[in-house]
């Protein structure tokens, strides 16, 4: 090409330019040389980076395969603290990734190596013999328990520095898992007995096949013992429990008979330690029946129940156990499993409408021996970790807003996400303990006791006698506080001797900063009572004991006292209250249900100008006092009229003073067990009487509201539980 | 003329430059490589730790047994003109290394005073089950 291209030229070019051309050629050819000579120097100057390249490359795989080894047992050691312990501690992440960072370092001091860890969000998904499962892991550790597929994992983003190979941000991620399923197919086959069940377990890298018996714990509910208990399994080897690969069947000592097979919690734990807790079911259903007279009632917009629901088919409602239709054998059984994980949906357009959540707690409730008599009161919200036991009690509300609606159903479930809080959804009920007051929207109470014994809005110190002040909170009216009980008269002043100490306040689930979002529980537990009108002798401890719970629930107009009273030395004076609620003037009307006819005894008026205290034979379920914008009720169920009548039933009075001490209106409602208006009466050691009283809290007028809603809170007509429909 | 010169020096210069490059063997710099047998020794590491190996051994409940089955487990995959001293320390919660049992050595202890080639592996192990309990073996190596 050269050649011709010369020969062409020739012909037309002089010898100055054919020397150009050489010149073109060889700077060319410098060039090039220029080029490869600079590869090659490049190649010189880089050479032992490539060599050391797979130098670092161990150290790489080093540090990966240890930091997989560490983050297998954090997972290990988060989810056997989780099965063993019940304790879900998940400050051991970064605890132990520092420790491992530090310790590479200390293990290759010369190599600059600087290893960090980092969360990561990481969808798992598994898909293996027809399962389609997938949950997202985040925060380091995951866990999915308590459904019948469930998962353990972790996920971390580990990024690494080795100063001396002048290598920066090597990122790599990694998510390690153990998820198991239970085949719970046999179910619907609804066979008489089960003797076998199979549990599909898979890994990151696969279906786990190095399993047997031993890997496997089987708990099935034993209604003679009321208890969980362990189904022996028959001890085979991995090939004789495995069908194909990860699917295992574990076979039963003894089987297992209907309805049981139903409720079955298995466990799974690989061999690196890591724990799945399974469970057959997740909800558990029935229906609340109402029992209201519906026929005497105007409406029911306001008939919410505040429900208690225990273990082994038990549920309460003021105070009373509540009547169970249908057999609670076929009531699933409540799984032992941390009591936050639990949700309540409930129907409120009738037991067909659709599910809606209800807000939800957990309380401990205690059986108290107190003065020789088992008494049973809530000892405060519950430990949110601690596992769904004969304590326990969950609390959720069921409406009746409708007449028409007879039945309402009910699910209570629970949640796989191990991480899951206590219910916290949202709640007007909020506790300043600044100022001693809960508020919910209905009403506010202000807690008078020791550490606060005035309320700005009622112009008397208490002196530490505990009380009761309700406020709207709309208006801020307030008609006066309510006493628990009060014995005996001081010149001339009603109810000397009340209950005097603290109130614990049982807002706060233990160890956390979540709250109650149904009810909170005020307890008082007194040995000493106070002469509010002359505190200068101190509170006395020869009178009674007082143990009084109080129920400050959220969406609703009432509040519940239960009160119990121990007289521990014999005293004599004049009058004996179960209640006493304080008017400060405000309200103008007053009515009571008398216990002997049934009906309404008034409206009656209070007589501020001829002012005294006035006593009604035959108090009943009900009283109430009013005025045009703010009205109160006192109700007692069928036990506590009869409590408030084993004295002496003769001088039973519902009463009303309307004067206070010093002078001023008062316009109180009280409940009398011995009148004061009568002779001295003389206690004696070891009387005790017990009384549960709901207020109603509304916007006056009238005593209508009151006469229409009491019926919720008789025992007679206490909602029951239907099961099994 | 002068520029034919200029270019077939050129090309000389250029063909020498490429054949010493691809023939030359550079001289041995242990500041930058990694020697045969420190590759050599994080391959067995990282072979018996992917195995499950080396932590079983490593953390035998049996200290002794469990050193001697991995002194077994080095010799068997190692060629046999290597002689290996591991040394097993455990760490303690403040940092402290502490050596866990005994040093675990295959060879006669001439052969790692004059050897022909020694190289040292350092390779850390953490510990199985659901606590943390980290192991440095040092792996030194050895080649009559």
């Amino acid at each position: 090409m050269l050649v011709s291209f010369g020969k062409h030229l020739g012909q037309h070019r002089c010898p100055r330019a054919r020397r150009g051309q050489f010149v073109i050629i060889a700077a060319l050819m410098i060039a090039i040389m220029i080029v490869s000579i600079a590869v090659v120097m490049y190649s010189t100057v880089s050479y032992y980076r490539y060599e050391s390249w797979e130098e670092y490359m161990g150290l790489i795989d080093n540090v990966m395969a240890g930091s997989k080894q560490v983050l297998l047992s954090l997972l290990a050691n988060y989810t056997v603290n989780v099965y063993e312990k019940g304790v879900a501690d998940k400050s051991i992440v970064n605890d132990m990734l520092l420790k491992w960072s530090i310790d590479l370092y200390k293990a290759f001091p010369s190599y600059g190596l600087n290893v960090s860890f980092y969360e990561r969000s990481q969808l798992v998904n598994i898909n293996v013999y027809g399962i389609s499962y997938n949950r997202l892991v985040n925060g380091f550790i995951k866990c999915y328990w308590y459904h019948p597929e469930g998962l353990s994992s972790v996920c971390a983003e580990a990024r690494i520095d080795a100063l001396r190979f002048g290598l920066y941000g090597y990122n790599t991620s990694a998510l390690y898992y153990l998820y198991a399923r239970i085949d719970t197919t046999y179910i619907s086959a609804n066979p008489s007995s089960v003797q076998n069940i199979n549990v599909t377990v898979v890994r990151e890298n696969g279906p786990a096949t190095d399993l047997n018996w031993s890997n496997f714990e089987v708990l099935r509910f034993d209604p003679n013992i009321g208890d969980w208990r362990t189904v022996d399994l028959i001890p085979k080897n991995t090939e004789e429990m495995m069908a194909s690969p990860g699917v295992y069947t574990l076979e039963f000592l003894e089987s297992v008979t209907a309805p049981y097979y139903k409720w079955l919690i298995v466990t799974v734990r690989d061999n690196r330690g890591i724990y799945v807790k399974l469970s057959t079911y997740n909800f558990i259903q029935f229906e609340v029946q109402r029992a209201t007279p519906t026929s005497q009632m105007t409406t029911s917009a306001d008939e919410i129940y505040t429900l208690e629901c225990g273990i082994g088919g038990h549920w309460y409602w003021n105070g009373k156990e509540l009547s169970v239709i249908g057999d609670v054998a076929v009531m699933p059984p409540f799984p032992p499993i941390p009591i936050k994980q639990f949700r309540v949906n409930v129907t409120e357009t009738g037991s067909s409408g659709p599910f809606v959540t209800s807000p939800c707690q957990y309380e401990i409730w205690d059986g108290v021996n107190w003065h020789g008599k088992i008494i049973e009161v809530p000892r405060g919200l519950a430990d949110p970790w601690a596992k769904f036991n004969a304590s326990s009690r969950i609390v959720f509300q069921v409406k009746f807003p409708q007449l028409s609606i007879q039945r309402q159903k009910v699910r209570i479930y629970w949640l796989d996400d191990l991480d899951a809080p206590p219910y916290q959804g949202p709640s007007d009920l909020t506790y300043d303990s600044n100022t001693f007051t809960a508020n919910t929207n209905r009403y506010r109470v202000e807690f008078i006791g020791v550490g606060h014994t005035k309320s700005p809005t009622y112009p008397y110190d208490y002196y530490g006698v505990a009380a009761l002040v309700m406020i709207n909170p709309t208006n801020g009216l307030c008609f006066g506080p309510w006493n628990l009980h009060a014995f005996g008269i001081y010149s001339g002043s009603l109810g000397e001797w009340r209950p005097y100490g603290q109130w614990q306040i049982k807002y706060w689930y233990q160890n956390t900063n979540k709250r109650a979002v149904v009810r909170l529980i005020a307890i008082l537990n007194s040995t000493q009572v106070q002469n509010i009108y002359n505190p200068s002798t101190g509170p006395r401890n020869n009178y009674y004991d007082t143990y009084a719970v109080v129920f400050i629930t959220a969406n609703v107009k009432y509040l519940q006292l239960n009160v119990h009273i121990y007289w521990k030395q014999a005293q004599t004076d004049y009058g004996l209250w179960f209640a006493s609620i304080m008017g400060k003037g405000e309200p103008k009307y007053y009515a009571f249900l008398n216990y002997t006819t049934g009906s309404v005894a008034g409206p009656y008026e209070y007589n501020y100008i001829n002012r005294q205290h006035r006593e009604y034979r035959y108090p009943g379920y009900w009283a109430a006092h009013w005025n045009e914008e703010f009205g109160r009720g006192v109700i007692f169920n069928e036990a506590s009229v009869q409590s408030l009548r084993s004295i002496n039933p003769s001088r039973t009075r519902f009463s009303v003073t309307e004067a206070a001490s010093s002078g001023a209106n008062q316009g109180s409602i009280e409940f009398e067990a011995i009148n004061c208006g009568g002779s001295e009466y003389t206690t004696y050691t070891g009387l005790s009487y017990s009384y549960s009283l709901t207020m109603w809290m509304y916007s006056g007028g009238d005593y209508a509201e009151v006469n229409n809603y009491y019926y919720m809170f008789l025992e007679s007509y206490a909602p029951k539980i239907v099961v099994g429909g | 003329m002068r520029v034919i010169e200029t270019i077939l020096a050129s090309l000389v210069i250029m063909v020498a430059l490429s054949f010493v490059n691809n023939t030359l063997i550079p001289p041995y710099s242990p500041r930058y490589e990694a020697t045969e047998l420190e590759k050599l020794g994080y391959n067995v590491l990282h072979n018996l730790e992917a195995r499950g190996i080396l932590t079983r051994y490593v953390y035998d409940s049996d200290i002794a047994r469990g050193q001697a089955l991995l002194r077994s487990a080095l010799m068997v995959s190692l060629t046999p003109d290597i002689y290996f001293n591991l040394t097993i320390y455990r760490l303690d919660e403040f940092g402290q290394l502490h050596l866990e049992g005994q040093p675990i050595i295959h060879g006669e202890p001439e052969a790692f005073q004059n050897p022909s080639q020694v190289s040292t592996v350092t390779y850390i192990l953490a510990s199985p089950g659901d606590y943390y309990d980290p192991r440095i073996l040092v792996l030194q190596l050895v080649r009559r």
